[in-house]
């Protein structure tokens, strides 16, 4: 019960409150571009899953780095490792027991495989807390992810409904957006509490 | 109609390939990590950019001797670990800009090694030799420093009324929500929006001097046969 509480707050501190999105701006390339709900779907899935199964041995490693001061350097490197190694069994096993999901986000997939958002939970997860439980690592790595497809989620129903509305030429399609994000990361602030200068 | 203006600010624009025109934050929002949060300060952006500097042109370069000669989806993966084995000297270098760099940049400078910019620039490259290649990555790192910097200069003001630590308006309220991810965001967004219309304002102004040097030379012409 309670390994299941610390995973759920741990996920929902990443969910909503540290979402890698909104208030880390930390994107995948091509996030602007036009992508259907099911390709949100499918992308937001597999780098979810490479997240989640990455965080088990990032886990590891990032308690044997921290009893050994002296490897603290490579820690980038050896999670960035881990990273690719999930990537690679995510794509050969995407490629051979779900042949038309793979051929959907073929193209996509090797671009978004390793990137910073597969990479950041770890880094953040791990600077977190140096005493921090597998539960709270794998809540946050997990909710890191399906923050991350929700809030692509929330950038596509944007481009929908400013697709309705009268924007100013100068500030159609990433300009709109970008304030957009902002006033989303403002909205989180708020919730968060952002204390004024007195 | 004469367009010798408008061709000439094209000429322009194509030798800024990269920097002004196609600018790879402002026109497709790659690095998006770097710009935002770390370009809060002059010092910040100092040292991602220096840091870019040193993983990402030779990280490009590399790939562009490689090309297709390993698959797809290892490019995916060797990139970046290149790119995070050159970070381990650009560190050395980043942490003579301030000793708390790094407490400052906290994850940002690790994802130096992953960021899009280098993928997208890694894709570009495959058909381009490496001296072409080289002249892309530079041009491209300037066009994201440039970003970077410009943002990093008013954010830097507006929060703390500094440049590099260096108080410049002292008696002017402050707004420290620059600082945060939502005045990044909201920054570049109106930053891609006044790019956007300086280059609408130029395009009229110089289609607007085509036009008046067509009419004068229309002018002249006519003068011409009525001498005759």
């Amino acid at each position: 019960m309670i390994f299941l509480t610390k995973v759920l707050v741990s996920f929902l501190v990443a969910l909503i409150l540290e979402n890698l999105l909104f208030t880390r701006a930390i994107g995948i390339p091509n996030i602007y571009e036009k992508l259907s709900p099911s390709q949100i779907f499918t992308i937001g899935s597999v780098l979810t899953v490479i997240i989640c199964v990455s965080s088990i041995p990032a886990y590891l490693v990032n308690n044997l780095f921290l009893s050994h001061s002296a490897f603290e350097p490579l820690l980038t490197l050896s999670f960035l490792l881990i990273n690719a190694a999930v990537f690679i069994m995510c794509y050969f096993a995407m490629r051979h027991f779900l042949p038309k999901v793979f051929e959907e986000i073929q193209k996509f997939l090797s671009f978004y495989g390793v990137n910073c958002v597969t990479l950041a939970p770890l880094l953040i997860a791990s600077r977190m807390s140096s005493g921090m439980q597998f539960s709270s690592f794998f809540g946050y790595c997990l909710g890191s992810g399906v923050g991350f497809t929700a809030a692509m989620f929330i950038l596509w129903s944007i481009r929908q409904k400013i697709a309705l509305i009268h924007t100013p030429k100068v500030f159609r399609g990433l300009p709109i957006t970008f304030i957009y994000l902002g006033i989303v990361s403002l909205a989180l602030f708020g919730l968060l509490g952002n204390q004024l200068p007195a | 109609m004469n367009l010798t203006y408008v061709r000439k600010y094209n000429r322009f624009l194509r030798k800024t390939e990269g920097i002004l025109l196609n600018n790879p934050i402002l026109t497709m929002g790659l690095a998006l990590p770097l710009i935002v949060i770390p370009s809060y300060g002059l010092m910040g952006t100092t040292a991602v950019s220096l840091a870019m500097l040193i993983c990402f042109v030779p990280s490009v370069v590399v790939s562009s001797i490689i090309k297709d000669k390993i698959p797809h989806w290892l490019q995916a993966v060797v990139y970046p670990i290149l790119s995070c084995l050159l970070l381990i000297p650009a560190k050395f270098l980043v942490q003579n800009i301030s000793p708390l760099i790094f407490d400052t940049l906290g994850i940002y400078f690790s994802l130096i090694c992953v960021n899009s910019l280098l993928m997208f620039s890694v894709e570009k490259v495959q058909q381009k030799k490496p001296v072409a290649a080289l002249v892309f990555a530079v041009r491209q790192w300037l066009g994201a420093s440039l970003v970077a910097f410009l943002c990093g200069m008013i954010r830097e003001l507006m929060a703390a009324g500094s440049l590099w630590g260096i108080p410049v308006l002292k008696n002017t309220p402050h707004f420290p929500v620059a600082q945060m991810a939502m005045g990044g965001f909201i920054l570049l967004g109106f930053l891609t929006a006044l790019f956007r219309l300086i280059h609408r304002i130029i395009l009229f102004f110089t289609l607007n001097a085509s036009a008046a040097l067509d009419e004068e030379t229309q002018v002249t012409e006519e003068r011409g046969e009525t001498q005759k």
